[in-house]
């Protein structure tokens, strides 16, 4: 245990392309207690947690809250311990755009749902909606009036130009919104496929992998950032971070608004079962920290949106609000989630305001039932 | 695992009977009407057979067949109706149906138990020859096991006509849950009435003391309650194919045990109130109660079992069989 004079350390467990460089070190500049920062970007990360709950106090997730609670590794969030409580809960309330509020309620016999109660299970910070990237050159193949379609993904007319992402979670879903999209495929629920409806993806992606559909695969943004630059690849799958990047280096890019819809995310703080004390404290105060303003500007300049924009819109300037927020030009250059001048004067976000982009979600991201066997299959189709 | 094989358990079961006395010297010994007596085929009764004679226990006559006994003695061999005869064939019964049961089966029960216990972690490649060796036997028995597994839905032949096991999926569990929710209480209904008032108040107590004990069960404690309810109330059921199909549709304790051995031990109140809700009306004579308070119990246990089931997704098995290979 790392001890800074009487205080014990806050043990926080991030994933990378979540908290920027900025945010950690503001953290350890505005709360009064060591924090030890540890970045799992893999399933490692949610083992961890399930197996070692003593490890962790805080744990930035996303969609895995019903495997946490079911193992038990994280405990009840009392709302009212959070200065920022009742205006979660008056978020929660709002019918649009409630979703990362769904099922995260500690309901009297002890399961989680919907209906609001004093305690949550998780804390939902920041939301975004995620669709694939592209070099405006794939025009030239597919024509200059046809929608952004997820079906682009599986389009001959690209073949060999084609990225994927590797992660059979997020890869699986959007595979099946291209799928249904190329080929009119139809599923029960495209964020919880049968076995039947894996198959159904799998196959086809396996059948265009030996045709030399894909171009490669990437794990993280590093890789995903190669094989844009090489040139080869004119349309992948791209977290927020991964455009910066690109956008940063000149590398010509456009994020979709797919006509299908975006794939949303949200994530959000857990505290574990066995954070006690001082710690809990501390836990408490970290997730405070997180509603009040700074965290959530922050995100917004990652591309992501913060889970109550009226406090993070305290920490941006009324351009970096019109820009991010309002889906706006940008009136003067504006810094990027790394500080850098990534938005020049004129610049409009791609997909528009807040509003219209979060209402363009098809499908939130979910760890599926069937997790075994599509993990089985993805592997099949990356080895094929 | 037995170590002896299945004609050497013969050879036992007709030298302890030449021993005692019961199968008397200069009985002519036939491979049909030793293998007719048995209950077996006739390739483990002849192979038998020669063992014994090998082992000059009975010698062989000039024509045909043998006599128990050396060739030198005095008696003339009859033929005798081996029926008539008082043989010992203890040794050769057990549960089964069938005077023993067949070499594949037994091989059938261990393959079965590794398997459940691997395959809620991943897919898996099944070595035919290395089941062979590990388990003793030849191609053919470690083949009809795997074959019975693949009409059971364990094991399947992939497309490389190589065998292989899992996933666990929720499917496989959503599928033998149902059946189980639609018979498994009409099957308590028509057993409830026989069962013994002394073994309920044994449950109940059991459940009793479960539930003053802690919200939390061990494995053992957990295997105990589930056997009472699972199998122990079915016990009396006349339908006995009715009554193997339910024992076999079980597959959700596997899970439940895997996830306290490598996730963490849940609490179990809900389980132990369902479980005593269901012995209370069997107590009482509401049959009809019982067969739905078990139903109740079937569907919420389902989904604390499906919810444990994804999260053992996250995990690799932590050793597997030598005949197990992991796919992916």
């Amino acid at each position: 245990m790392m001890r800074t004079g009487k205080t014990p350390a806050l043990r926080v467990i991030i994933r990378s392309e979540m908290i920027g460089q900025p945010i950690i070190d503001r953290a350890r500049v505005e709360l009064p207690f060591p924090i030890v920062f540890e970045t799992i970007d893999s399933l490692e990360s949610l083992r961890r947690v399930v197996q070692q709950p003593e490890s962790y106090d805080v744990y930035h997730q996303w969609h895995t809250v019903d495997l946490m609670w079911t193992a038990r590794a994280i405990q009840p969030i009392e709302l009212s311990r959070l200065g920022n409580g009742n205006a979660v809960l008056a978020r929660a309330r709002r019918p649009l755009g409630n979703y990362p509020f769904a099922g995260i309620f500690v309901q009297p016999d002890g399961r989680l749902g919907s209906a609001h109660s004093s305690h949550v299970a998780i804390m939902p910070v920041a939301q975004g909606v995620d669709c694939f990237g592209y070099n405006p050159a794939l025009r030239e193949k597919i024509g200059d009036d046809e929608p952004e379609s997820w079906g682009w993904l599986l389009d001959s007319r690209l073949r060999g130009r084609v990225a994927l992402l590797a992660d059979p979670v997020l890869g699986m879903i959007e595979a099946a919104l291209a799928t249904e999209a190329a080929e009119g495929l139809r599923y029960n629920n495209v964020a919880n496929l049968s076995i039947d409806e894996i198959d159904m993806v799998v196959d086809g992606l396996i059948l265009r992998k030996k045709k030399g559909h894909f171009k490669g695969f990437w794990s993280n943004s590093d890789e995903s950032v190669r094989l844009a630059r090489r040139g080869g690849v004119l349309i992948q799958s791209m977290f927020g971070p991964t455009v910066q990047r690109l956008r940063r280096e000149g590398i010509p890019l456009r994020i979709a608004s797919a006509i299908e819809g975006g794939r949303g995310w949200h994530t959000d703080l857990c505290i574990s079962r066995d954070t006690k004390g001082e710690r809990l404290d501390a836990a408490y105060a970290y997730l405070d920290w997180w509603l009040s303003g700074f965290p959530g500007a922050a995100v917004s300049r990652q591309g992501y949106y913060s889970i109550l924009p009226e406090t993070a819109r305290g920490y941006l300037s009324i351009d970096e609000w019109d820009y991010w927020y309002g889906g706006k030009p940008a009136s003067q250059t504006l810094l990027d989630g790394d500080a850098q001048p990534t938005i020049r004067e004129g610049d409009v976000r791609d997909g528009g305001s807040y509003y219209e982009r979060m209402a363009g979600v098809r499908v939130w991201n979910a760890f599926m039932d069937e997790h075994t066997y599509l993990t089985h299959r993805w592997q099949e189709f990356l080895s094929a | 695992m037995r170590t002896k094989t299945y004609y050497q358990l013969v050879r036992d079961v007709l030298a302890r009977n030449i021993e005692t006395g019961r199968l008397p010297a200069g009985t002519r010994l036939y491979t049909a009407a030793v293998a007719d007596r048995l209950g077996i085929s006739r390739p483990p009764a002849k192979r038998a057979i020669e063992m014994l004679a090998s082992e000059g226990l009975l010698s062989a006559l000039p024509k045909q067949g043998y006599q128990v006994g050396g060739p030198d003695i005095g008696a003339t061999a009859v033929r005798e109706n081996l029926h008539l005869l008082d043989l010992d064939l203890s040794m050769m019964t057990n549960q089964s149906s069938t005077p023993l049961a067949p070499r594949w089966g037994e091989v059938h029960d261990r393959l079965k138990g590794q398997l459940l216990n691997v395959i809620p972690f991943g897919t898996y490649q099944i070595s035919e020859s290395a089941v062979a060796e590990t388990y003793g036997v030849s191609r053919t028995v470690a083949h009809e096991a795997l074959a019975r597994l693949d009409a059971e839905g364990i094991v399947r032949k992939s497309r490389t006509s190589h065998w292989t096991a899992g996933p666990l999926s929720v499917r496989m569990l959503d599928e033998a849950q149902e059946i189980r929710i639609l018979l498994e209480p009409a099957a308590l209904v028509q057993a409830g009435p026989d069962m013994s008032r002394e073994e309920l108040l044994a449950i109940r107590a059991a459940l009793r003391n479960a539930a003053a004990d802690g919200p939390a069960l061990s494995i053992p404690r957990l295997a105990e309650l589930e056997t009472a309810l699972h199998v122990t109330c079915l016990a009396t059921l006349k339908n006995r194919k009715l009554h193997d199909l339910l024992i076999r549709l079980q597959l959700d304790h596997i899970v439940n045990e895997l996830f306290r051995r490598h996730v963490t031990t849940p609490d179990d109140r809900d389980m132990i109130a369902e479980h005593s809700l269901v012995i209370d009306h069997l107590l009482i004579g509401d049959f009809t109660g019982a067969g739905e308070s078990l139903r109740y119990h079937l569907h919420e246990d389902h989904q604390r079992t499906r919810a444990r089931l994804k999260v053992l997704s996250l995990f690799r098995e932590p050793q597997i069989a030598p005949w197990l290979s992991p796919l992916n």
